[in-house]
């Protein structure tokens, strides 16, 4: 059998398939597997004008309005689970620097899902009625969804056109070298968002052989057609956490929330925990290896005991 | 199995203020694999002199306290291994071909390092990498303490779910800390591989008195506890060496 | 044991609306606990599902929120966030929980902005799954502190279908769920006119008056003709409050002892 080329990248170089203007899709949900350490990557790297695609990943999301690098965001909800509300975000789109359109979490993944299929338009039920339909972002109203009739009877539905993100990034729990992805807990919007997505960039806490997926090819949230790029990245999702492997840093999270309530204080952050340090194993010693393994999860519970460590 | 409701858990400091000058300490761990490095560094930290050190087979864990002074002996190999079988199995002597037989040995103190352990000290190690000729079991029969040093402190419930792991019931040991890599530079077979190059830099620093100096006022003395030690070692290394994370339970 | 608190009569009301068999869409915070009393009490049968992908858990230890993995355990299905939301496309859901930064006498909710849209005073989180479960699941439930700020003539931004502009607003909208059923806050229990469908007061707890609960709110509320007073709740549900399902008071704040 030929020989199936590795698929396996660098995080400089995967990062740098994000080009300025392009637009962004990425996995996670409230404090879990969110591709942070890629985010903090762009960050350094910098970019400007990005779109983001969204539905759920409130930490990509604040981390980039807070760099200033975005400038239009399609998406259903941002909201940091036991915090409050994404300030820079929210502050950037008060202030006029991020345009936003929103969408109900079902309106934002039909919307991925018709580009997904190959489809003109999804069909769905929700959102009609409300200012989500009747109030325009930045979007022409009619572009982004239209009441139609059923071709096969009287019911009427809301027809929502196709978003095709230039890029999905997805951090997960392992994948081979051929890009073949598992993931262990919910697995948020990521089957959507890779269908949808142009380009493919997993991040994973690990490199595992082939053999070891193909034991449980059940766990296999993306097989390796759906893959363009896999970066090795331990640890990858922190401060968010990895369902099996870590827990969320809940200590760095609300450090982040207090410092977000003021520009200045961001931007130390910021300075401090992505642009001071060149690379992601710098970040892993700026935190510490006694931090990071105290968040390791309970194998049986999933998450974090507390009070476990002596 | 009798059932413990106390807790075991410790710090590394509190398990090795157990083990007293002169003991006779059993080290587990076999081949390069979970030598109890983490409780062997917290040993020399803590000044322990006269120990009188018996395992299967020797390496790096034995002539680390040899080299930093605090061993008095080093018994492993043939001969010493039938007298811990003979002591493991409530013998008085070991059977010997010809000569007359030599005495059962019993350690005073075991070391050991182990995957998880929950709170009660019930000490697992994963089947899917037990090897039978790994003394660890053998030498917890035979001592008459046994401190272990895991991996990760779990949840009852994570110890219960894997029924066929060999274990050390929580009625049986001493205490147990809590030390991730806890036997780097050697392996732990489901979660790191042999540091190789630190291992060969650390063999090599600590035959020379000037350069054991160095190793140790780096590795042992530098840092505060076990898990400063890994601070310092820091993410490259650690997780350069890190293989399967996540054993599902 | 301590007074009854306000949060406390919340918990016990909102649980009282989940019935035994239902498949209940809930969210982080008031509603959690309530599943969760629901089903400990007269709803054993009650299936959870959460937005995050989680279906039907046995959590041992309360979670911080639908996303945390502290929810995930001994869960029947682990998905991902488009299977838990299809189920309300579907018609799979009966009951759904909704908190809101603003409701009207109609039930609509926003929680998109304050302010104008394109440069709001205030940017909110945004729908989430509120549109879906508003326009899907066969009922909600609006869970809200009362006050003039939050209970108010017109939303600013209408984000989520309580019964629009009224009556048959919602079936011709092509809204397959029938909309709010009970508005839960801190003073009163209030529901829906069958016909006005507009907002009116059921329940008074302990020591309020109808006058004080139509001061809380900003559009004039008239009493049900069959208002009653809610009773306090039963000391087997205040102590699976208080001693199992929300022992440090994370979600359920405590009374004054």
């Amino acid at each position: 059998m030929a020989a199936t080329p590795s698929k396996l990248v660098s995080l400089v170089e995967a990062a740098q398939a994000v080009a300025s203007g392009a637009s962004l899709t990425a996995g996670g949900f409230a404090h879990s597997h969110q591709p942070l350490a890629f985010t903090r990557e762009l960050i350094r790297q910098g970019r400007s004008r990005l779109t983001l695609m969204s539905v759920a990943e409130c930490w990509v999301a604040e981390f980039l309005a807070a760099a200033g690098m975005l400038e239009k965001v399609y998406f259903s909800n941002f909201m940091f689970e036991g915090y409050g509300r994404c300030q820079r975000f929210s502050k950037a789109v008060e202030a006029g620097a991020v345009a936003v359109e929103d969408h109900s979490h079902f309106g934002m993944v039909s919307r991925l899902m018709a580009a997904g299929l190959g489809l003109p338009f999804m069909p769905m039920k929700a959102m009609a009625g409300t200012d989500i339909l009747a109030i325009s972002g930045f979007e022409p109203p009619d572009r982004k969804a239209r009441r139609m009739q059923s071709p096969f009877g009287h019911e009427v539905v809301t027809a929502v056109s196709p978003l095709r993100p230039d890029v999905a990034v997805i951090h997960a729990a392992r994948a081979d070298r051929l890009g073949n992805v598992q993931l262990f807990g919910t697995t948020s919007v990521i089957e959507e968002q890779a269908r949808a997505a142009g380009t493919v960039i997993v991040t994973v806490e690990e490199i595992v052989d082939t053999d070891i997926i193909r034991r449980q090819p059940e766990m296999t949230l993306l097989p390796a057609l759906m893959v363009d790029m896999v970066v090795h990245l331990p640890y990858g999702a922190h401060p968010t956490g990895v369902y099996g492997y870590y827990d969320h840093d809940s200590a760095h999270l609300a450090d982040y929330y207090a410092a977000s309530r003021t520009e200045p204080d961001t931007a130390v952050w910021l300075d401090r925990w992505a642009h001071g340090l060149p690379d992601h194993f710098d970040y892993l010693d700026a935190l510490g290896m006694t931090r990071l393994l105290q968040l390791r999860v309970d194998p049986a519970l999933g998450y974090l005991r507390e009070a476990s460590h002596g | 199995m009798p059932m413990t409701s106390g807790s075991k858990l410790a710090s590394l400091a509190e398990a090795v203020s157990r083990v007293p000058d002169g003991a006779c300490v059993a080290i587990g761990g076999h081949d390069g694999r979970r030598s109890p490095m983490a409780l062997i560094c917290e040993i020399i930290r803590q000044g322990c002199t006269g120990l009188r050190l018996v395992g299967w087979d020797g390496g790096f864990a034995f002539d680390l306290l040899e080299a930093a002074g605090c061993a008095a002996s080093v018994e492993t190999g043939p001969a010493v291994r039938d007298r811990i079988r003979a002591a493991a199995l409530g013998w008085t002597a070991a059977p010997s071909g010809a000569g007359a037989p030599s005495l059962a040995l019993r350690p005073d103190v075991v070391l050991l390092h182990g995957e998880w352990a929950d709170s009660v000290g019930d000490v697992r190690f994963p089947v899917e990498t037990w090897e039978p000729e790994s003394p660890d079991l053998l030498l917890a029969q035979a001592g008459a303490s046994v401190i272990a040093s895991v991996e990760q402190i779990v949840s009852a419930e994570a110890i219960t779910r894997r029924a066929t792991d060999p274990c050390l019931p929580g009625a049986t040991i001493a205490c147990v800390a809590e030390a991730p890599y806890g036997a780097y530079p050697t392996a732990c077979e489901t979660r790191y591989e042999v540091a190789e190059q630190a291992l060969a830099e650390a063999v090599a620093a600590i035959r020379a008195p000037e350069t054991l100096d160095a190793w140790l006022d780096a590795h042992v003395f530098g840092p505060a506890d076990h898990w400063s030690a890994l601070d310092r070692i820091g993410a490259r290394r650690l997780l350069g060496v890190t293989r399967d994370r996540v054993l599902r339970v | 044991m301590a007074e009854v608190s306000r949060d406390e009569y919340m918990a016990v009301a909102a649980s009282r609306e989940i019935r035994d068999s239902d498949t209940a869409f809930i969210g982080t915070g008031l509603p959690m606990v309530a599943a969760y009393l629901a089903k400990a009490t007269h709803a054993p049968r009650v299936n959870l599902v959460f937005e995050s992908g989680i279906i039907d858990p046995r959590p041992v230890d309360l979670a911080t929120g639908v996303g945390d993995y502290r929810l995930a355990h001994g869960s029947t299905k682990i998905a991902g966030t488009f299977y838990a939301l299809s189920l309300l496309q579907q018609g799979k859901v009966d009951i759904g929980f909704l908190g809101t930064a603003e409701i009207d006498a109609y039930g609509n909710l926003n929680s998109t902005v304050i302010g104008p849209y394109h440069r709001p005073k205030v940017r909110l989180p945004g729908s989430g799954g509120a549109n879906d479960i508003a326009s899907m699941a066969k009922r909600f439930v609006v869970i809200a502190r009362l006050d003039r700020k939050r209970f108010v003539e017109k939303v600013q931004y209408l984000t989520t279908p309580g019964f629009l502009t009224g009556p048959g607003a919602r079936e011709a909208a092509g809204l397959p769920g029938a909309g709010p059923v009970r508005v839960i806050s801190d003073r009163a229990i209030l529901g829906f006119g069958p016909d006005s469908k507009r907002m009116r007061i059921e329940r008074l707890y302990p020591g309020e008056t109808l006058a004080a609960v139509q001061e809380h709110c900003a559009f004039p509320i008239e009493a049900s003709p069959s208002l009653e007073a809610e009773p306090e709740p039963d000391a087997h549900l205040l102590r699976l409050l208080r001693e199992v399902i929300d022992p440090k008071g994370v979600y359920v704040g405590r009374g004054e002892r």
